[in-house]
């Protein structure tokens, strides 16, 4: 027979695995289901994961097996059963090929409403080269279960191996240039980019996608740069006007127009460009203007244009030369005195802390500083007016 | 293309005489001054209790801007006055 206190001990050491059992039941029901469905039509194996949770990170490969010259990736449409409203954020935190090329990009979205998204990755390989990489899936949240179908493809028959770069040292400013606002117009602003390129293989385009920085999800604008087939030591230059008066970062990608897929990457990463919303005095560049055979008043003024209208690169080299003057000595001792004496507010935190004075402030303190104001203002406009009065340059 | 010439023009001008001071390292202020700066900030923001630190420093700021303009085309016309036929 068991006594009262054996009865009690037993009925403890149930009621503590009952809760266990429901705890972990409930966490297991909590556990969201991301399924990778492999597109068996296009030949390559992805394995079928459930219960991937947030801090999981599930690596989808390739190993072995492309050999010759191709333009090759991976695509994978995501489709959310996320209720309206719900952000999930699933992208790729790193991925790589292991010998030879790289990919373009990698992708993170916020995926809202049931939205699908595809992620499309692509790389090159190397000629004969079997190569194996990996890409590394993650999620952020843990709301609802994901549907991920991969895809792989190729983009074969790629003539010749394409060699290119593009160089994008920052320090060297013949090349990655400007990111320039227009004066005049606080909502128009282009950027130019220029660099020189080399290709010796197939068509291939350069595109550069501008990606506004207060919504990352997808390109601003895609600026088709340079379409060429062979080019060594290229030049070459883009603009685009009419960006919306933001912030931006430019990504490069290349694309083979043969297929419209975009491949490979230039070698070296961009860093990212800031645009500057900071207006600057210069002229809004010109407007290209398709004049008739006949039309000789058209002739005249874009003519006129022309000649007396100054290129955009003119006036912002002497903005660069600024910038590259503004903080070597003697004028940088200014710039950064400047700079501090700048930083001077009364918003800072005092250094000597006074009683509260909140009864005090509003019958005296407050009407105290306002007649300050108003006497400081007066006394300013009146030194100002004897200066000018008396004004000899 | 005229005015990109004369601004061309102009650019070489500057850009010799920037010449030796592009060459030179970045000024790196010391660290005594940001930290005076930061503890005058620190009494200045106590006086603000007691009188208006903001438009004073509107004040001042204006101020300065006005007599940099001036002694700007002090300066510019003191160049001029040094070209030959100009007086």
């Amino acid at each position: 027979m068991l006594n009262t206190h054996k009865k009690i001990n037993i009925f403890l050491i149930l009621i503590f695995f009952m809760s266990v059992f429901f705890v972990s039941n409930t966490a297991s029901a909590l556990t969201t289901n991301i399924y990778i469905q492999p597109d068996e039509s296009a030949g390559y194996s992805i394995p079928t994961v459930d219960s991937f949770g947030v801090a999981d990170v599930f690596t989808i490969g390739h190993t072995g097996g492309w050999t010759g010259n191709l333009n090759n990736g991976f695509s994978l449409v995501l489709s959310s059963n996320e209720p309206d409203g719900t952000d999930v954020t699933v992208g790729f935190e790193s991925c790589c090929l292991e010998i030879g090329g790289y990919f373009v990009s990698t992708n993170t979205v916020h995926v809202t409403s049931k939205a699908i998204y595809t992620f499309t990755f692509s790389g090159r390989t190397d000629i004969d080269n079997p190569y194996s990489w990996n890409a590394h899936l993650y999620r952020t949240n843990n709301n609802n279960d994901l549907t991920i179908y991969g895809k792989a493809f190729d983009i074969p028959e790629v003539m010749q191996y394409p060699a290119y770069y593009l160089n994008t040292n920052p320090s060297d400013t013949s090349l990655i240039t400007t990111l320039i606002p227009v004066e005049g117009s606080n909502v128009n602003a282009y950027f130019t980019v220029s660099g020189v390129y080399n290709n010796d293989g197939t068509y291939e385009t350069i595109n550069f996608e501008l990606f506004n920085d207060t919504d990352t999800s997808q390109p601003a604008v895609i600026v088709k740069c340079i379409d060429a087939q062979v080019g060594v030591n290229l030049p070459f230059r883009c603009s685009y006007m009419g960006l919306i008066n933001n912030s931006y970062h430019i990504t490069p990608y290349l694309q083979n127009d043969a297929y419209s897929y975009p491949f490979g990457a230039l070698v070296g990463a961009i860093p990212q460009v800031n645009f500057s919303t900071n207006s600057i005095t210069t002229t809004p560049p010109i407007d290209v203007v398709s004049c008739g055979s006949l039309d000789v008043g058209c002739y005249v003024v874009e003519g006129i244009k022309f000649l007396f209208l100054p290129d955009i690169i003119q006036v912002s080299r002497f903005t660069n030369l600024i910038d590259s003057v503004k903080n070597k000595p003697p004028i940088g001792y200014i710039t950064g005195t400047i700079s501090a004496l700048g930083s001077i507010s009364s918003t800072a935190t005092p250094t000597l802390a006074f009683a509260n004075f909140a009864p005090l402030n509003s019958l005296i303190f407050t009407p105290l500083k306002q007649g300050i104001t108003w006497v400081l203002w007066l006394a300013f406009l009146f030194v100002l007016f004897k200066k000018f009065s008396n004004f000899q340059l | 293309m005229i005015t990109n010439f004369i601004l061309t023009l102009i650019f070489g001008l500057v850009y010799a005489i920037t010449i030796p001071i592009v060459n030179l390292n970045d000024v790196v202020m010391s660290d005594s001054f940001a930290t005076s700066i930061t503890t005058a900030n620190g009494y200045i923001s106590s006086l603000n209790t007691f009188i208006p630190v903001d438009t004073i420093i509107q004040i001042l700021g204006v101020f300065l801007v006005i007599e940099g303009a001036v002694l700007t085309y002090k300066l510019i016309m003191w160049v001029i006055k040094r070209i030959p036929t100009q007086s």
